[in-house]
């Protein structure tokens, strides 16, 4: 994931470092509890084990005590001394006390072992000696080490498994999580990252296997419809505007800003190379009487049908505006040269003869007066441009003479 | 768990390898007659010994002279259990059928066989004092030294006399490796 600033942990690894912690928690409660549990049955098996051996010391030396032989009585508890088990058994009868310890040996572990015995059961077990159901001495058994070494070494080795085995599962289940949690939440992370930078709100978080993320990438998705819908509505909206503020209302052609700015770009991308903008300038003769005559609903009819007829005209191209009033412009940006505006503009004249027919019925023949420029030749700018086909404009409707009735009755 | 286990199994892996040692009890130093050590010794025989109808009290029937006082035998009973001396006659030809257990003091070899090979109705412990062959067919045969006393079992005599001796003291037998 990007952004993923550092000393944060990812998902995956405070999921895992979670597990771990209770897993390790669980294994030491689980260690204290058997270890609780194992020492108190140890302590009892030691207990026990004393007190079984000071039973066969007292049924062993029983005899040896009666006849009062002093090495008999040694030679009778020293086999169970033996045992790593026993550190020394005592036999005390009368005034008489034999000790027969438990011999460690060289190995320096031995004696430790003893000492560790020694501070764990500091007290024998001590076992009554009966003979003919009289008392006739004590025997008292003190523990060794015994088998706790290798319990011991069992025990922490089974810990270490343990801990080994939670690590692993750790790694497992985590990779686990991993896919049911953190892959879906990155998933959607993910969409959230690319339509951020690329805007990309077609995109869509996929599915995920747990309900709640599942719940989450499915309203994240549904906020991303409603982002694009509100995108698109605005995208709609801006060209709606754009198009009323570049082009006339009622015609539909362009405005006069449009066609200022087209012509001004052509000329920048004209420069000093050979090629010719041609501008023509239109003004529909007598439009005014219309209006008076006829009303603003059939100036406005007649003003849509001399747009559409003048788009008609123009080539492909071409740029038809309306400067307002009954003025429309035409910028040609490539023009051949004069010939062919002269040509488009005979074109125009003849569209125009053809009747128009108003709402109301009536029909009229309007006519139009033309004038041009070319560029570079009749100016190098865009306003010197516009007035020199204005004038050309005003001069053809001089020259055309007296105007023409301005309406002709069709019946 | 299991360790446990082991704990409480070792001692009697060991115990099974015990040896036979012969007992010795002791004379106490300065003292002039062994009677008392004697005394010790026989009353610890009784005392490991079993009559299939325990006698109560025991009849102690003792034969021919002992080195042990009227004092001495009179703490055969500190047991806890009632015992009776009897002295048997010189010249008596057979061990009184009321008998529990004869002792025999000073006996020819001889007559102390015959006497024990005449039989006895009842179950009988049989100790000689002074049979270092332990030939005359006495169950026990004392060792009586200066400074100890042990004694000899015979294990045929054991097995033909109808009471049952603690096996811990046949282990402490000098004659029990024979």
């Amino acid at each position: 994931m990007s952004g993923n600033a550092p000393g944060r942990p990812t998902l995956r690894s405070a999921l895992a470092r979670v597990q771990f912690r209770v897993m390790l928690l669980t294994l030491v409660l689980a260690a204290l509890g058997g270890l609780l549990s194992s020492i108190l049955v140890v302590d009892s098996y030691v207990r026990e084990e004393l007190r079984l051996v000071g039973g066969l010391a007292s049924y062993s030396a029983e005899p040896a005590i009666v006849f009062q032989d002093r090495a008999a009585m040694r030679e009778a508890v020293q086999p169970l001394a033996d045992s790593d088990g026993i550190r020394a058994i005592v036999l005390t009868t009368g005034d008489q006390r034999i000790e027969v310890r438990h011999t460690p040996g060289d190995r320096l572990i031995r004696r430790i072992e003893l000492a560790i015995a020694e501070a764990l059961w500091p007290q024998p077990a001590v076992v009554q000696i009966r003979h003919g159901g009289q008392p006739i001495g004590e025997a008292r058994v003190y523990a060794g080490f015994g088998n706790l070494g290798g319990y011991l070494v069992v025990g922490l080795g089974c810990g270490l498994a343990c801990l080994a085995l939670a690590l692993s599962l750790t790694y497992f289940l985590s990779l686990r999580l991993q896919r049911r949690i953190a892959a879906p939440l990155q998933a959607i992370a993910s969409v959230a990252h690319q339509v951020r930078v690329g805007r990309a709100l077609h995109l869509r978080a996929p599915p995920a296997p747990i309900e709640e993320i599942h719940t989450l990438g499915e309203d994240f998705n549904a906020l991303l419809g409603e982002l694009e819908g509100w995108q698109d509505h605005l995208r709609s909206e801006n060209a709606a505007l754009a198009h009323r503020a570049s082009h006339d209302a009622l015609t539909g052609l362009a405005n006069r800003a449009v066609l200022e700015e087209r012509l001004a770009t052509a000329i920048g991308a004209a420069g000093g190379a050979e090629t010719w903008i041609g501008l023509l300038y239109l003004d529909a003769n007598r439009f005014k009487r219309v209006n008076d005559r006829f009303g603003h609903m059939a100036g406005d009819a007649l003003l849509r049908e001399i747009a559409d007829r003048l788009r008609h005209c123009i080539r492909r191209n071409d740029l038809a505006a309306r400067f307002g009033g009954d003025e429309f412009a035409v910028l040609m940006t490539q023009a051949s040269g004069a010939s062919e505006m002269a040509a488009i503009a005979e074109r125009i004249h003849a569209a125009m003869r053809e009747p128009v027919i108003l709402p109301d019925g009536s029909e009229i023949t309007c006519s139009v007066s033309i004038g041009m420029a070319l560029f570079p030749r009749d100016g190098t700018d865009a306003p010197a441009l516009l007035r020199a086909a204005d004038e050309a404009m005003y001069a053809s409707k001089r020259r055309d003479g007296p105007p023409l009735p301005d309406v002709v009755p069709s019946r | 768990m299991w360790v446990g286990v082991l704990l409480l199994l070792s001692p009697l892996m060991i115990f099974a390898q015990a040896a036979f040692f012969p007992v010795s009890t002791p004379v106490p130093a300065g003292a002039d007659a062994p009677g008392r050590a004697i005394a010790t010794m026989v009353r610890g025989i009784i005392s490991f010994t079993r009559w299939p109808a325990q006698p109560d009290p025991m009849q102690f029937c003792l034969l021919g002279p002992t080195r042990m006082t009227d004092g001495d035998l009179d703490t055969l009973s500190a047991g806890g259990r009632g015992v009776r001396v009897t002295r048997v006659p010189e010249g008596a030809a057979s061990v009184p059928a009321s008998c529990d257990t004869l002792y025999l003091g000073t006996v020819p070899p001889q007559r102390l066989s015959r006497l024990i090979a005449q039989g006895h109705e009842r179950p009988l412990l049989t100790i000689a004092e002074e049979d270092a062959a332990c030939r005359g067919g006495t169950m026990f045969c004392l060792h009586v030294r200066r400074s100890d006393i042990s004694f000899e079992l015979n294990l045929d005599a054991v097995s033909r006399s109808g009471v049952t001796v603690d096996p811990r003291v046949l282990r402490l037998s000098s004659g029990a490796t024979r």
